[in-house]
C-alpha cells in the first residue's frame, strides 16, 4: 500500500531536512553551551587562607589544537580583609591567570559593605604541568582562593557567575 | 622594435616580481598583535592623561567591520584618580566606555578592576587587522600613579 508518491516522499524528506536545519540553527543561536556557565544564586561564606576550592566549576571542550580560554567571574562580596581568587585547571593547583585581588570592603569598626567585582583570566595552552594543562576535549575550570592575611578570615559571596569561552 | 617590446615586457615582469617579493616581505614582518595579552609583571605609570600603556591586542575585521569588544582586567593600586582608554589603530587615546579609576584608599592593598570598551565600526575600524592599545593617564595630578599587576587585555569581535 503506497501512501506517498515518490515526488511526495522527496518533498516530505526535504521539509524534514529543512526543519532539522532550522532547529539546529535555533539551538546554535542560543550561544553558550550550559557547561560553560555557572550561576550561583545562594549566598556562600568561605573561611581560610589561600588557597582552596570554592566549588564552582565550568567546562569547555577544546579542539584538537587547544586555544586560549577566557574565564570571567563576576560577583557581589564582602570581606573584612583582602582575599585572593584564582582558578584550578583540570584539578591542578590554584593559580592566578590574571588579576587575583579582592580588596577588603570595610576599614575600621563600621559594618562590612557589599561590593561588586568582575575579573577576567586568560588561560594559555602551555600553562601548568602537562598533566593538568589545556588539552583536546573537555577541560574544567574551578574557582578557588583564600585569605591574603590569615587562616581565619572570611569572605561572603552574593550572586555570582563564572563563564568560560574559547578565544577565537 | 619587437625586440624592444619583449625587453620592456621582461622589465615589467621583473618590476612586478620585485613588487610582489617586497609586499610578501613586508607582510611577513608585520606580525599582528595577539587577540589576548597577559602580563604578570608590575608596571607603574604616572603623568597626566593621555599616553600609551604599551599593551596592544589586535583583531581581524571582515570586509564590513563589526563592533569590537575590548576587555581589560587587572589588579591595581591607584595613587590619584586615573583614566584608562584605547588607541585604535594608532589614533588618539579615546574612551569607548567606562574608564575612571578612583584613588585607592591609603590602607588598601591591590584591588582588581575590569573595564569593557565597545568600538563601533565607524570609530576607526577598518577591514583587516586592527590594533587596540591601552592608554590613559592621571585625571588631575601629574604625580598620580597607576600600578598594574597581573593584567589581561582581550579583544573579540561582536557577531
Amino acid at each position: 500500500m503506497k501512501i506517498l508518491s515518490k515526488p511526495m516522499k522527496w518533498n516530505v524528506l526535504g521539509l524534514a531536512i529543512l526543519a532539522c536545519l532550522v532547529a539546529g540553527g535555533a539551538n546554535s543561536s542560543y550561544g553558550i553551551p550550559p557547561n560553560q556557565v555557572f550561576v550561583q544564586t545562594s549566598p556562600q561564606t568561605f573561611t581560610g587562607g589561600c588557597c582552596f576550592s570554592w566549588g564552582e566549576t565550568v567546562k569547555i571542550t577544546e579542539p584538537a589544537t587547544p586555544m586560549p580560554v577566557i574565564v570571567s567571574w563576576s560577583t557581589d562580596y564582602s570581606a573584612g580583609l583582602g582575599f585572593f581568587v584564582g582558578l584550578m585547571i583540570n584539578g591542578g593547583p590554584c593559580q592566578f591567570y590574571g588579576p587575583h585581588a579582592l580588596v577588603l570592603t570595610a576599614t575600621g569598626p563600621e559594618p562590612l559593605r557589599v561590593q561588586s567585582r568582575s575579573l577576567e583570566w586568560v588561560v594559555m595552552p602551555g600553562d601548568g604541568s602537562p598533566a593538568t594543562a589545556l588539552h583536546s576535549g573537555t577541560n574544567t575550570f574551578t574557582l578557588c582562593g583564600g585569605g591574603m592575611v590569615n587562616a581565619t578570615q572570611t569572605i561572603n559571596l552574593g550572586l555570582n557567575n563564572l563563564a568560560a569561552r574559547i578565544s577565537k | 622594435m619587437k625586440v624592444q617590446s619583449g625587453f620592456m615586457r621582461l622589465k615589467l615582469l621583473a618590476a612586478l616580481g620585485m613588487f610582489v617579493a617586497l609586499a610578501l616581505t613586508t607582510a611577513a614582518h608585520a606580525v599582528p598583535a595577539p587577540q589576548v595579552l597577559r602580563s604578570f609583571g608590575s608596571q607603574t605609570f604616572s603623568g597626566l592623561c593621555c599616553f600609551s600603556f604599551n599593551e596592544t591586542v589586535s583583531a581581524k575585521e571582515p570586509a564590513k567591520p563589526v563592533p569590537a569588544v575590548v576587555t581589560w582586567s587587572s589588579d591595581t593600586k591607584i595613587g590619584g584618580d586615573f583614566l584608562v582608554g584605547l588607541n585604535v589603530n594608532g589614533g588618539p587615546c579615546t574612551f569607548f566606555g567606562a574608564g575612571s579609576l578612583l584613588e585607592s584608599g591609603a590602607t588598601v592593598e591591590e584591588d582588581s578592576r575590569t573595564l569593557q570598551f565597545i568600538i563601533a565600526p565607524e570609530e576607526g575600524l577598518t577591514p583587516g587587522t586592527n590594533a587596540f592599545t591601552l592608554c590613559g593617564g592621571a585625571t588631575f595630578s601629574s604625580s598620580a600613579t597607576l600600578l598594574m599587576h597581573f593584567n589581561v587585555l582581550e579583544v573579540r569581535l561582536s557577531k
